[in-house]
């Protein structure tokens, strides 16, 4: 298993440096230009002097090789010296924002904690109510309950989220006015009161993400548990006079669960990048914000950055998901 | 050019008696939503809107302009002029006198040295300052002492009011920014978000793209101000939940650039939370007419540059037809409802420069037929669509991509059909449309279309620099890689003559009308410029929050000092 | 099927898949309600000729039709600057479907024509894979954005503003969501391979591109079939929600997606929003179901039983 994982790891180099030199062309190539932001009353003269002090006249592969060094090499000293107090990246340029000069990785770390909490309890709360609904829908196959839960997930996952989003919004904040229209990223929960509101803010968006991946696993759930139902071993124990709640909760789940673990952690990685149409929906400045806002002006170094960092998140839970298949299935072996 | 509710005239003007009795702190917090979020606090290394006016709680000028587009002093005694011998007769030469005892919300004393310092910083050769037009012109800044900066400049300077002047040329604190200079400004990460200032309010926390916690100035120098302790500005969203938080649902205080559509404004103020207030600067929606060939036939480098003229918008009979055929009231009440008014004028304001020519306001169809038939342009072959010579009556009208524009596009584009006009749109997006990239052929400089559409203004109060912009020498071309001002390509010895006249004129008066010429002779005298629509700025306050008044020439921010709670 | 004591006449695979397709509720009515939106905005404009672009040139008529509720002459309403909704709805279901069917197509082809190579061809498997699993890893939603924003000025220009930004969502839809149906394919194609009858093929000396033209591929249709009605589901919602983002066709060339963006500008009409919605989650509900269907249908472990 170590071999195997090592191996992987290995392999995962070459992939990621091809990932990040399609990432940085694919984005620098581009046609567009972050002078656009600049209004027309600054005159040309000066448009010239702004482009060459961000570095853009340089030749692309300069600049590719400078945003990897920086990437892989400057950040992690400036992480390490912020968590030790040493001094190891002394005054190496870090890499910045185009539009506001900000450390990307300090935009990063800015957003970090509203799109974990919104987007990851959505992702919970989701797998939550996902596993009970799955796991009866397969038991009572073709049962009332099946029919509806079936029929809502696959609404759940047909319905655009932006869709039912704005629907949410217009009927709750705008109508009712029960929920805020503003996400306030500088609160922070310290007592019950703070608690209370933070609640209040994130219960449209968690709503909406979670009814949408809450529909997908436990669609999951649901075909995974049905083969495994109609496995011999099943009719074994249940001939063997094994109670019913043994054998569907001790034997047939754990088999069952065994594809919808690697899928949650293959679907782990959209929690840092992917709920881009949430965020934007719901007004939370978290990275998919980011990442959008920064498209729009043409903010280069967040665009590869933010795009870079979600595919190596990608890589890393691919190889997660697999190992975790390996452990929990001991019939597969990756020797 | 104020143009505000009465409602909230009276809110203001109740709140003037209150704001006396207040002190610093006394209101608790404001919450302030810029829904395009700050990403920045040095204006001199960001001229987004959003990043100058929010940096103008804590930076400030030696002076500013207030809602009128005057001049007023703010870190000065008072504002220099040639009667009190602050501006030489020649005027060569400024000379700026600081309030005495001014200091830095650090505790340390303001000087003359910080405004030199200030100069240095933006005109360093590699620091990519975005106001580095503040301080074209000048030969040298003396400090004969602490209070004292002297300006002198290469060139006669008739307006002197741009250098240390308004939210865009603020100053710094030499200390704090002293290693920051050239290359370095853009690694000054915490100088630059959170910049030490004389304003009102000094930065808690700086949040890029999001939010921004500000607390009240222990040293600010009026001992009684902001009324306020605290002020959150927020960002994101768009500019619909803004207006919303402030009008519907009472989160918020004050939003900026609220603009949203006519039926939003009516419904959206009938939430009963707050008002939503317009003024008019010098934004103008308008229509540029190529006077150059823009055809694809032609070779690359050829294409919308002087050496052909365009084969149909030549005609100054299809230009005015063109223009007549719109009905400018209608295009303001699609889009801009409050926040618009029809206009005729490039210069729309302040008004001392403002032409008042209306005669475009009146959309006359069967006159702009009547035109095009008198200059030869007729139906030959019963297609709908009007020729001469053989050649077709079509244009290419093309604008950056935007709701409103493409509105806009689609309402001109029936009202030319009409006129027996083929019309092609194009919407190009924003980023590459404005984004000044010599390759791309779709820049508004290099202007492949026949018309295109967009809006521009003018930084403060003069637009002498604007008018510039047109002179024959500015054409883009292959030759200064398309970064001309000039975007029509019009030419004229007359108007070039007038400007150079305008470039030594220091009397008002004078120069006013000079300007207003300038003026006319791109609009109604040859209609290369079509202006459309005077858009103004739309914010909305809400009804608790005194003191508002909205500026357009300089940051709406920049009475925040003086803001506070109507309980 | 066990029981061979009964010779019933013999049956045509495809009248079996049908049978079993026919007995599966969902995925009927899936196929009535797309059947019916397809006659919607194909048919639908033959009857319904209002005009969905051009605004009315006569300022004071045009007034007084923006924003107009339902009523007879426009059973949905009519827009911000007086257009008629279903006029728009039919014209930007053709687009939105055409997008649907169209990136669907590129993506199977794409992702076939790798599984085939990388199944047939032991020496192209490897490459083939990595850049398979290389796909894979990429930032997907991201990157459309990206390469829709940042090259659909090009595209526009060489191609027309509809036409290029028609191009450039296809092509991004396309290409980044062919690997599923690469990996199916391989897999197929590696089981077919081997059977007796490529075998026989293969050793009487037919050359490899008719081998795959004639034996291979007609064995992998059903998985690549299923593959392909979850596609136009995918492509349809990625084409909206690009759209909605502002990155798509633009409000003066209407799309489900763009017209739920311009409504959504316009909020004081909510209705306005809801017709492209319910039309988007609509056609995607019954894609999916008829994909649902088709699954059970085509497998021959189901089937028939």
């Amino acid at each position: 298993m170590l071999t195997y994982t090592l191996r992987r790891l290995l392999l995962a180099i070459p992939t990621l440096l091809l990932i990040s030199l399609v990432i940085f062309l694919v984005v620098d190539l581009a046609p567009g230009s972050p002078m656009s932001e600049i209004p027309l009353t600054v005159p040309p003269e000066v448009q010239a002097k702004i482009r060459a002090a961000l570095g853009l006249d340089a030749p692309f592969y300069v600049r590719y090789l400078l945003w990897m060094k920086q990437f892989f090499w400057t950040e992690p000293l400036y992480g390490i010296d912020n968590l030790f107090g040493t001094q190891l990246a002394g005054d190496a340029p870090r890499l910045l924002s185009y539009s506001s000069r900000a450390p990307v990785f300090r935009i990063i770390g800015e957003r970090l904690p509203q799109t974990l909490t919104v987007i990851g309890s959505a992702y919970l709360l989701a797998i939550v109510i996902a596993l009970p609904i799955g796991i009866y829908s397969a038991y009572r196959q073709y049962s009332w309950f099946d029919q509806i839960g079936t029929f809502i997930s696959m609404i759940g996952f047909s319905v655009p989220t932006f869709f039912t989003g704005l629907v949410m919004i217009l009927i709750f904040t705008v109508y009712l006015g029960w929920f805020p229209s503003i996400f306030n990223t500088s609160l922070r929960v310290t007592d019950w009161a703070t608690f209370k509101q933070m609640l209040h803010q994130m219960t449209l968006p968690v709503v909406v993400l979670a009814l949408y991946n809450a529909a997908e696993v436990s669609r999951y759930t649901r075909s995974s548990m049905l083969e495994n139902l109609s496995q011999d071993y099943v009719r074994t124990a249940r001939a063997k006079g094994m109670g019913e709640g043994t054998v569907v909760l001790k034997h047939v789940l754990r088999n069952s669960l065994i594809p919808v673990v690697t899928i949650i952690a293959l679907g782990a990685p959209t929690i840092f990048g992917g709920a881009i149409v949430t965020e934007q929906v719901f007004k939370i400045n978290g990275i998919g914000a980011a990442l959008i806002s920064a498209i729009h002006v043409n903010d280069l170094p967040v665009v590869q950055t933010i795009a870079f960092l979600t595919a190596i998140l990608i890589v890393l839970f691919n190889l997660i998901a697999d190992i975790l298949y390996g452990v929990l299935d001991p019939r597969i072996r990756y020797d | 050019m104020k143009m505000r509710t009465a409602l909230l005239g009276a809110v203001a003007f109740a709140g003037f008696g209150t704001a006396a009795l207040a002190e610093r702190g006394a209101d608790g917090h404001v919450n302030v939503l810029y829904w395009q979020a700050p990403s920045i606090l040095n204006p001199y290394l960001s001229s987004g809107t959003k990043d100058v006016e929010t940096a103008s709680l804590v930076l400030e000028g030696l002076a500013g302009f207030n809602e009128k587009g005057e001049v007023i002093p703010r870190l000065v005694v008072d504002i220099p002029t040639v009667e009190n011998g602050g501006l030489t007769e020649d005027l060569m030469q400024i000379t700026w006198k600081l309030k005495p005892g001014l200091l830095w919300s650090d505790g340390t004393p303001v000087t003359s040295a910080d405004a030199k310092f200030t100069y240095e910083y933006c005109t360093h050769p590699e620091g990519g300052c975005a106001q580095a037009a503040r301080y074209e012109g000048i030969a040298a800044i003396e400090t004969p002492d602490a209070e004292t900066i002297v300006i002198k400049y290469t060139a006669p300077k008739p307006n002197p009011y741009t250098a240390f002047v308004g939210a865009t040329s603020p100053l710094l604190q030499a200390a704090q920014f002293a290693n920051c200079l050239g290359a370095a400004a853009s690694t000054c990460t915490d100088q630059n978000f959170m910049p030490i200032g004389t304003g009102p309010f000094i930065v808690k926390d700086f949040k890029v793209n999001d939010t921004v916690e500000l607390e009240a100035n222990p040293n600010y120098r009026d001992p009684a101000k902001p009324a306020f302790a605290t002020m959150t500005v927020k960002g994101g969203g768009d500019a619909q939940a803004a207006a919303r938080a402030v009008l519907e649902t009472g989160e918020f205080d004050y939003a900026w650039n609220t603009q949203i559509n006519p039926e939003m404004q009516t419904q959206m103020a009938a939430g009963g939370k707050g008002v939503l207030l317009n003024g008019f600067g010098t934004l103008v929606e308008r229509i540029e007419m190529n006077m150059t060939d823009p055809s694809p036939s032609l070779a690359e480098g050829e294409r919308s540059t002087t050496k052909h003229p365009h084969p149909v918008l030549s005609d100054i009979r299809v230009r005015k037809a063109l223009s007549m055929a719109i009905d400018r009231q209608a295009l303001v009440d699609i889009g801009y409802g409050q926040a618009g008014r029809a206009t005729c004028n490039l210069v729309p304001a302040p008004e001392m420069f403002a032409s008042d020519n209306t005669e475009c306001i009146a959309q006359d169809m069967e006159g702009a037929k009547a035109l095009l038939e008198e200059a030869g342009w007729t139906d030959s072959n019963g297609d709908g669509i009007r020729d001469k010579d053989g050649v077709k009556l079509a244009l290419l009208y093309q604008t950056s991509t935007n709701p409103v524009r493409q509105d806009f596009q689609a309402v001109i584009k029936s009202w030319w059909n009409e006129l027996g006009v083929e019309v092609e749109l194009k919407n190009v997006d924003s980023s590459v449309f404005f984004g000044g990239d010599a390759g791309s052929p779709d820049t508004f400089q290099k202007f492949y279309a026949d018309v295109e559409m967009y809006a521009n203004n003018f930084d403060g109060t003069d637009p002498e620099p604007y008018l510039a912009q047109y002179l024959c020498d500015k054409i883009p071309g292959p030759e200064n890689q398309w970064q001309g001002e000039n975007i029509n390509r019009f030419c004229d010895p007359a108007y070039d003559a007038m400007v150079e006249e305008l470039s030594k004129t220091a009397d008002m008066a004078k120069r006013s009308e000079i300007a207003k010429k300038l003026n006319e002779m791109l609009t109604k005298d040859s209609y290369v410029v079509v202006p459309l629509v005077d858009r103004g700025r739309l914010s909305a306050a809400s009804n608790t929050l005194g003191g508002v008044i909205l500026n357009t020439w300089d940051t709406e921010l920049w009475n925040a000092s003086d803001w506070f709670r109507i309980k | 099927m066990t029981d061979a004591t009964v010779i019933e006449a013999p049956r045509s695979l495809w009248l079996d898949v049908w049978a079993q397709f026919r007995a599966h509720r969902g995925a009927m009515v899936g196929l009535f309600v797309l059947i019916f939106l397809l006659l919607f905005v194909l048919v639908g404009p033959l009857f319904w000729t209002k005009e969905p672009i051009l605004v009315n040139s006569n300022t004071a008529q045009m007034f007084k039709s923006r924003n107009l509720g339902a009523s007879l002459t426009n059973p949905l309403g009519t827009d911000q600057v007086g257009r008629d909704i279903m006029a728009r709805l039919m014209l930007g279901g053709k687009v939105s479907l055409a997008v649907g069917f169209v990136a669907m197509g590129v993506a199977i082809g794409v992702g076939t024509l790798i599984g085939v190579l990388a199944g047939y061809f032991r020496a192209l498997d490897n490459a083939l894979m990595r850049l398979t699993d290389m796909f894979l890893s990429l930032p997907l939603l991201p990157l459309l954005l990206v390469l829709v924003y940042l090259y659909g000025g090009v595209m526009r220009a060489e191609f027309g503003p509809n036409l290029g930004t028609f191009f450039i969502i296809v092509a991004g839809i396309g290409l980044t969501s062919w690997m599923h149906v690469a990996r199916i394919v391989r897999g197929q194609v590696l089981a077919v391979k081997e059977r007796e009858f490529v075998l026989a093929a293969r050793s009487i000396g037919t050359p490899s591109r008719r081998i795959i033209t004639r034996h291979i591929l007609p064995n992998v249709l059903s998985p690549v079939m299923v593959a392909a009605t979850l596609g136009i589901a995918n492509a349809i919602i990625t084409e909206s929600v690009l759209s909605f983002l502002g990155q798509g066709f633009q409000p003066d060339f209407p799309t489900w997606g763009s017209m739920l963006n311009y409504a959504y500008n316009n909020q004081s009409y909510p209705v306005q929003m809801i017709w492209p919605g319910l039309a988007i989650s609509l056609t995607v509900l019954s894609v999916n179901y008829i994909g649902d269907g088709l699954r059970d249908a085509l497998d021959p472990r189901i089937r028939g039983r």
